[in-house]
């Protein structure tokens, strides 16, 4: 099976787990819809970065809170917030991307390297207006969709000014929560609507980047390689920050020009500390499933949410 | 960083560690004594077993605090002396008496919290602060970051504990609230021919 294929049929599995076929079907055909209508000057490269491959993990976030708190169909409301959260969270991808130096995601060519980085700069901040203008005049939803826009600025700009730094896990936590984590907490405020969930959003979303994190050294391992971007960027990532508290590999870590020998010990320093990684978000995982039961009303869509997150590490 | 430098700083972040733990310590003792205080201050008569059971949960909330603060729990017997006054306030509105165990419960699940954080954490730090104390096995660079981390962990959890109840306690609140806006509706409808009752509930 090509990378597209495996992608396709994984992403499947997740939406028959998690339930919400129809909900996501109705989501898919209103992206679609919404490309077409837009400028054709954009739409080779809005359908280029929309319509394939997505895991709907924000989406199913926003509709298991609210089929949390009350049963029946998703209110139109609720589904328009799934729409623009998968529009805010395509633009973060595109800038990632551009600054990662990321040729593909997905199984195929990233929006800057197809495009160009002209393009990929100007689709994200047309998709941002396209957001604004599609959720209409829902003010709490506007709100929050701003809180999250400024919260993924500061966060990336932090990440980037901390990183080659000898910090802890703590400092990790800070980091991936106001990144992932503020997309997940405003993901669980938008379908709860009350903030009841936005502290099992945030614990979702910092269980979701730290999965990432040791997902990618495990992979870069089973690849016999040491996952690439971030350890040559010296970026915080869990296995990153368990492994810095040896003073070697912390001076390795924080070289500003680590040479390919110096790549290969860090890497195999963080794939070593793979099981505390683990262990530590087991923890968040715990944490995340007392939050649900503490605030919804059938936490039985949140714990779903849980474990199909917490199979994202690859353990 | 040279050897020397390093020892000083690692001997500075210890002795700091240890001023950090005598002041959570310290600050945990006032805790039980406001507790305390506050059962203390009702008036009233008769007594509720609510209250009994309340009482009986800070106790045993406060047994393994004795391990770590010594005459806790002496502190603890003597709120006996307010639980009859708590009870009585019962008798005086079962919406306020709502309220109050809201707020009672509330204030031992925060300090139940707060001891399972020390109990978790006390093998450690204590043993950490400990050992600084009695000059034993100086503490390594990874040792020292590993510590450092634990007890930034600790006080991220103290917070996180803080924001969590008193998130239920609003919770609580707002119910008790809503009954006494419902009550009063029942009692006195409004005279207006197209009046709505009120079916308001509190979301989690």
């Amino acid at each position: 099976m090509n990378d597209m294929a495996d992608l396709e049929a994984r992403n499947a599995d997740v939406v028959v787990s998690l339930g919400f076929s129809e909900e996501i079907n109705e989501l898919r055909r209103r992206i679609a819809d919404w490309v077409e209508a837009c400028d054709p000057e954009m739409q080779e490269a809005l359908a280029w970065q929309f319509l394939a491959g997505s895991k709907y993990f924000r989406p199913f976030t926003i509709f298991a809170c609210y089929r949390s708190l009350a049963p029946g169909p998703i209110p139109e409301q609720v589904m328009t917030a799934a729409v623009v959260i998968e529009f805010f969270h395509n633009v973060s991808l595109i800038i990632d991307d551009i600054v990662d130096r990321s040729d593909t995601r997905r199984g195929r060519a990233t929006l800057h390297t197809k495009f160009g980085e002209l393009n990929a700069l100007m689709v994200s901040g047309y998709i941002v207006a396209e957001g604004y203008r599609y959720l209409g005049t829902d003010i709490q939803a506007i709100g929050l969709f701003s809180e999250l826009l400024k919260r993924l600025g500061v966060a990336e700009c932090m990440q980037w000014r901390l990183r080659r730094q000898m910090l802890g896990v703590e400092d990790w936590r800070r980091i991936a929560g106001e990144d992932t984590g503020s997309m997940f907490e405003i993901c669980a405020c938008l379908g709860d609507r009350s903030g009841g969930l936005r502290r099992f959003g945030g614990l979702l979303g910092l269980l979701y980047h730290g999965c990432d994190d040791v997902g990618d050294v495990r992979g870069a391992v089973a690849l016999g390689g040491g996952g690439e971007e971030d350890v040559r960027d010296g970026i915080l990532t869990l296995p990153a920050a368990l492994a810095i508290r040896d003073p070697g590999i912390g001076a390795l870590f924080c070289k500003p020009d680590p040479a390919g020998d110096d790549l290969r010990t860090i890497a195999d320093a963080f794939a070593a500390r793979l099981d505390e990684a683990e262990a530590y978000l087991d923890r968040v995982a715990a944490e995340a499933r007392e939050e649900a039961r503490a605030w919804s009303v059938d936490p039985g869509p949140l714990f779903a949410l849980v474990d199909q997150t917490r199979k994202l590490s690859g353990r | 960083m040279t050897a020397a430098s390093n020892d000083f700083y690692q001997s500075n972040q210890i002795d700091l560690f240890s001023q950090l733990i005598k002041s959570a310590v310290g600050a945990w003792t006032q805790g039980v004594q406001a507790l305390v205080e506050m059962a203390a201050g009702g008036v009233g008569e008769q007594g509720g077993a609510g209250i009994s059971d309340i009482a009986g949960q800070v106790r045993a909330t406060m047994r393994p605090l004795t391990e770590l603060v010594p005459g806790a729990l002496e502190i603890c017997g003597a709120g006996r002396v307010g639980e009859e006054a708590l009870a009585r306030m019962l008798d005086f509105s079962p919406a306020l008496a709502h309220a109050y165990v809201a707020c009672a419960a509330s204030t031992v699940r925060y300090w139940g919290s707060l001891a399972e954080l020390f109990i978790g954490y006390e093998t450690r730090l204590l043993k950490a602060a400990a050992d600084r104390a009695a000059g034993q096995d100086p503490v390594s660079a990874n040792q020292s970051r590993m510590l450092a981390d634990d007890l930034r962990t600790f006080l991220r959890e103290i917070g996180d504990t803080a924001a969590r109840e008193a998130q239920r306690l609003q919770y609580d609140l707002a119910k008790v609230g809503e009954e006494i806006a419902q009550a009063t509706d029942r009692a006195t409808p409004s005279p207006h021919p197209d009046h709505n009752p009120r079916r308001h509930e509190v979301k989690p």
